[in-house]
C-alpha cells in the first residue's frame, strides 16, 4: 500500500530534523576535533577513592599543538575559587603535582594569549563504610 | 492470530521511530544539560559524565519537556525553550558563584515567589538586559516559525499523548512538592551529597539535583530540634565578663532622657586597609576610624558575602544566629510568622518609637512584612524619598538616607529608634554609576592591579567614601542636637571585589567570605573601649547595653555567650555557640522564657 502523501512530508520533515540534529553533535565532535587537535592533557589518576584523605597527587601530561603560543601555562582551579598559575613553559611535558589535589580539582592549559586549550578535572569516589554526613551535621573546620 | 495489515504495520513503524526520536531527544537534552552544568562551575565538560547525578539531574528538564511536548505538540519548540530555559538557570548559576562565591540553590526561588521590580532592577545589574531581551526576542520568533512550519508530533486524538502528559504532569507536581519519589531518587548518598558544601554537592549531583534535594530539606527548615543538653550546659557554664562596652550611665535612662538610637547597616562596607595592598584608609575613611578611636567597636563576622545582606540584619535585629538554622538563607522569606522576637520590640517595650530607613522598595527581601513582625512602626522606603533626592551608583545615594534620618530625628517627640539600611554602595562595580567621575579617577589604586581590579576598587571606594562622609554628617548632627544618642555602624558583608581580592589578598591570607566588617558603637558619653570582635547576632545586645536599656533574658543570654567567645578555649567556644543556637530557637517560637526553667531544672541525659 502507498504511504499518503501527508505521512511522508511529516516523516520527512522529522527525519530532516533528526539528521540535521546528529549533523549538528557531529560537526561539534569535528570542530573540537579540529580545535584541540594536537594537544592533550591527562591527569593520573583520574579518579582517586577518598579513603585514605580527601587530597591526592596527581601525574599531569602535556602536549600543545603548533597553532597555539608558547610558553604555555597550567593553572589550578578549585571548585569557586581562582585559579592560581602552577606552571609555566614548555609546550609538552610531564610533572607531578603537590598532595593538594582534590574532588573537583581542575588543572586548565592554557596559550601564552590567555586561550583555555583543555582542562582536566579530577573526580573522586566515595570510601564504602564511612558515615554518611547529614545535612545537619558538624562541619569539618577545613570547610568554615 | 490476525495478520498485521500494511497500514498497521506502517503505523507500528512511525510509532516505533516517534518512540526512538523521543528517547533520542531526551538523551540529547541529558547530555546537554549536564554540559551546561559543567560550564556554571568551569570544571571539564565530561566530569562525573555518565554517573547517577548525571540522569537524575535531567529528571526536571526532561519532565518540563515532555510537558511542553504533549501540550503544544511541537518537538523542536519544546526541545528549544527548555534548553533555553535551563540555559538562563546555569548562567545564573555562573554569575552568581563568579560575584558571591556561593552556587543558585532552592532557596533562590523565595527571591522568585516575592519577585518585585526592585528585584528585577536589581538583579539586571548582574546582567546585560537588551542581550536577554534580544535572546527572548529570537526565542519567541523561533518558537513562531517552529509552530508554523513544524509538524506536529502525536496525531490528532493520540492515547500516547494523553498517557504521556498524565505521566509527565504527576512527575512534575511531586518534584515540585517533594512528594512521593523524589525522597528516594535525590537520596543524599546516592547523589553524593556534601552538606558543608553546595558547590561540590553539585559537582556530584548536578544542580537541579541538589535544588531538589534542597527542597525535600527545606520542608523541615523551621524544625531543628532543640538541645536541651546543650541549653543546660551553657546555662550551667560560669558568666565571663566580656570586654565592657559602652554604657549609659544611670542618669542617662530615665525615660525623660533615653538616649535615642541610630542604627546604621552600610551596604558592602569593609575597611580595605585590611588588604596586603593597602597600607592606610585613614585619608579616605576619617569618620571610620575616629569613630573606631573614640567609641567601643572592632571587627564583626557577618553570616553573608558579597550580597545576602538580610543574613547579616537579621542576626542583627533578632540576636539570633543564621547557624542555629542551617536550612534558612534568606530569613524574612523563609519565616512566616506574624510576630518576630528583635532588638526592635525590646527597645518599643521600653517606650521608643521604631522607625526603619532604605532607599529601595519596601517589599525588596519581604522587608515590609518581616519588619512589621519585628514590631517597626514605620518603614520609610524608596517611596518616601522626595523626587529629587539624590541617586548615586545604582539606587539612592547614603546623603539621601541620612536627610530621612535626620528628618525623623527632627520630629521626634519621644525617644526614637531609627534603623537605616543604605544601598548606594551595592555591586557590581565594573560599571557602576558615578555622580563625581573627577573624584572617582583620583581615587589612588595600587599601580601594579590589573586595570580591572583597578576600575573596580576606584568605584567601590567612591561610594564607601560617601558613606564615611554621611557618618560623619550624621555624628556632627547628633552631637549639636542637643539629646543623648546611642550611633551603632556597621557593614552589612565584603563587597563582591573578586578582581581586587585576586589582585591583592589580605593581610591576614584570609579569604574574601573568611574576613570581616567594621562596627563601632557611639554615645553622647563618648566612651572609648579597646576593640573587640564580635558576631552580628551579638550586637543588639551591644546597643542595649550602650542605651542602658534593661536586657531581657534572651538577649542576657546572649551577652553571657559573648563573653564566653571572647574570653575561653575553643571546646567552650563550641559548647556555649551550641547553647545559644538552641536557646535562639526556643526564643523564636516564645518558648524561651517559659522552658528555660524546665530545662535547667532537669536531669542531663547522656
Amino acid at each position: 500500500m502507498m504511504r499518503p502523501a501527508r505521512d511522508f512530508f511529516r516523516w520527512g520533515a522529522q527525519r530532516r530534523m533528526l539528521v540535521a540534529i546528529m549533523a549538528m553533535l557531529v560537526l561539534g565532535l569535528l570542530s573540537g576535533h579540529w580545535i584541540f587537535f594536537g594537544s592533550s592533557l591527562e591527569i593520573t589518576p583520574e579518579n582517586f577513592s577518598e579513603c585514605n584523605g580527601g587530597n591526592t597527587v596527581v601525574h599531569v601530561t602535556w602536549e600543545v599543538g603548533r597553532r597555539y603560543s608558547r610558553p604555555i601555562s597550567i593553572y589550578v582551579n578549585n571548585l569557586g575559587s581562582t585559579p592560581q598559575l602552577w606552571y609555566t613553559g614548555d609546550s609538552k611535558g610531564v610533572q607531578d603535582t603537590g598532595e593538594w589535589m582534590r574532588d573537583g580539582t581542575s588543572l586548565i592549559l592554557m596559550d601564552a594569549k590567555g586561550r583555555e586549550i583543555t582542562k582536566r578535572t579530577l573526580e573522586s569516589t566515595d570510601c564504602p563504610g564511612a558515615p554518611v554526613a547529614s545535612a545537619t551535621a558538624p562541619r569539618p573546620a577545613s570547610a568554615d | 492470530m490476525a495478520r498485521m495489515n500494511s497500514k498497521q504495520y506502517v503505523g507500528l513503524r512511525h510509532g516505533a521511530a516517534k518512540c526512538m526520536l523521543l528517547i533520542a531527544s531526551c538523551m540529547v537534552l541529558a547530555a546537554l544539560i549536564w554540559t551546561m552544568d559543567r560550564a556554571s562551575l568551569q570544571v571539564a565538560l565530561s566530569t562525573y559524565a555518565g554517573s547517577y547525578g548525571f540522569f537524575v539531574n535531567a529528571i526536571p528538564f526532561v519532565v518540563f519537556f515532555l510537558l511542553f511536548l504533549v501540550s503544544i505538540n511541537r518537538l523542536t519548540v519544546a526541545m528549544s525553550v527548555t534548553l533555553v530555559l535551563a540555559l538562563a538557570l546555569y548562567v545564573a548559576n555562573f554569575l552568581k558563584l563568579k560575584f558571591l562565591s556561593v552556587p543558585v540553590a532552592f532557596s533562590d526561588l523565595y527571591l522568585l515567589r516575592d519577585i518585585h521590580l526592585s528585584t528585577i532592577h536589581l538583579l539586571s545589574n548582574y546582567a546585560k538586559v537588551w542581550y536577554l531581551l534580544l535572546a527572548a526576542l529570537l526565542l519567541i520568533a523561533w518558537a513562531i516559525a517552529s509552530w508554523r512550519f513544524e509538524w506536529a508530533f502525536f496525531r490528532k486524538g493520540s492515547w500516547v499523548r494523553l498517557l504521556l502528559g498524565v505521566a509527565a504532569f504527576y512527575l512534575a507536581v511531586t518534584f515540585v512538592t517533594a512528594a512521593g519519589w523524589t525522597s528516594r531518587v535525590y537520596d543524599p548518598i546516592a547523589i553524593r551529597l556534601v552538606p558543608w558544601s553546595p558547590v561540590l554537592t553539585i559537582l556530584h549531583g548536578g544542580l537541579a539535583s541538589s535544588i531538589e534535594y534542597s527542597n525535600l530539606d527545606y520542608a523541615k527548615a523551621l524544625n531543628v530540634p532543640v538541645d536541651n543538653n546543650a541549653v543546660k550546659a551553657f546555662v550551667d557554664m560560669p558568666s565571663v565578663a566580656s570586654s565592657a562596652g559602652a554604657t549609659a550611665s544611670s542618669d542617662a535612662i530615665a525615660d525623660n532622657v533615653r538616649p535615642d538610637i541610630v542604627i546604621i547597616q552600610s551596604e558592602s562596607f569593609f575597611d580595605p586597609s585590611i588588604l596586603k595592598d593597602i597600607a592606610d584608609t585613614k585619608t579616605s575613611l576619617p569618620n571610620l576610624h575616629r569613630a573606631m578611636d573614640q567609641g567601643t567597636g572592632g571587627t564583626m563576622k557577618a553570616p553573608t558575602f558579597g550580597g545576602g545582606t538580610l543574613r547579616t540584619e537579621f542576626e542583627v535585629l533578632t540576636g539570633i544566629p543564621m547557624e542555629a538554622y542551617p536550612e534558612i538563607d534568606f530569613p524574612y522569606l523563609q519565616i512566616n510568622k506574624d510576630h518576630i522576637p528583635s532588638l526592635v520590640g525590646v527597645l518599643h517595650d521600653a517606650g521608643y518609637a521604631a522607625y526603619a530607613v532604605h532607599g529601595n522598595d519596601g517589599n525588596f527581601w519581604n522587608r515590609a512584612k518581616a519588619f512589621h513582625a519585628m514590631g517597626f512602626d514605620r518603614f520609610l522606603t524608596a517611596a518616601d524619598f522626595p523626587a529629587n533626592a539624590i541617586h548615586e551608583g545604582w539606587f539612592l545615594s547614603d546623603s539621601a538616607m541620612t536627610d530621612q534620618i535626620i528628618g525623623l530625628l527632627d520630629k521626634a517627640k519621644s525617644p526614637m529608634v531609627v534603623f537605616a539600611v543604605s544601598i548606594e554602595g551595592h555591586g557590581p562595580y565594573g560599571i557602576v554609576p558615578v555622580g563625581d567621575k573627577a573624584r572617582r579617577d583620583s581615587i589612588q589604586a595600587p599601580e601594579k592591579w590589573p586595570a580591572g581590579a583597578v576600575n573596580d576598587y576606584k568605584n567601590y571606594m567612591y561610594h564607601i567614601e560617601n558613606a564615611d562622609q554621611q557618618l560623619g554628617r550624621l555624628w556632627a548632627y547628633l552631637q549639636t542636637r542637643r539629646r543623648p544618642y546611642v550611633l551603632a555602624f556597621y557593614g552589612d558583608h565584603l563587597p563582591g571585589l573578586d578582581k581586587v581580592y585576586q589582585a591583592s589578598g589580605f593581610d591576614d591570607k584570609l579569604s574574601g567570605p573568611e574576613e570581616f566588617v567594621p562596627w563601632f558603637i557611639l554615645t553622647s558619653q563618648g566612651v572609648e573601649m579597646p576593640r573587640k570582635h564580635i558576631d552580628a547576632w551579638m550586637l543588639g545586645g551591644e546597643i542595649l547595653k550602650a542605651a542602658g536599656v534593661n536586657k531581657p533574658l534572651y538577649y542576657q543570654l546572649v551577652s553571657k555567650a559573648e563573653g564566653i567567645m571572647q574570653n575561653r578555649d575553643n571546646a567552650s567556644k563550641g559548647a556555649a555557640m551550641q547553647g545559644v543556637d538552641s536557646i535562639s530557637r526556643l526564643y523564636l517560637t516564645g518558648q524561651l522564657d517559659k522552658d528555660i526553667e524546665k530545662i535547667t531544672a532537669a536531669e542531663v541525659h547522656p
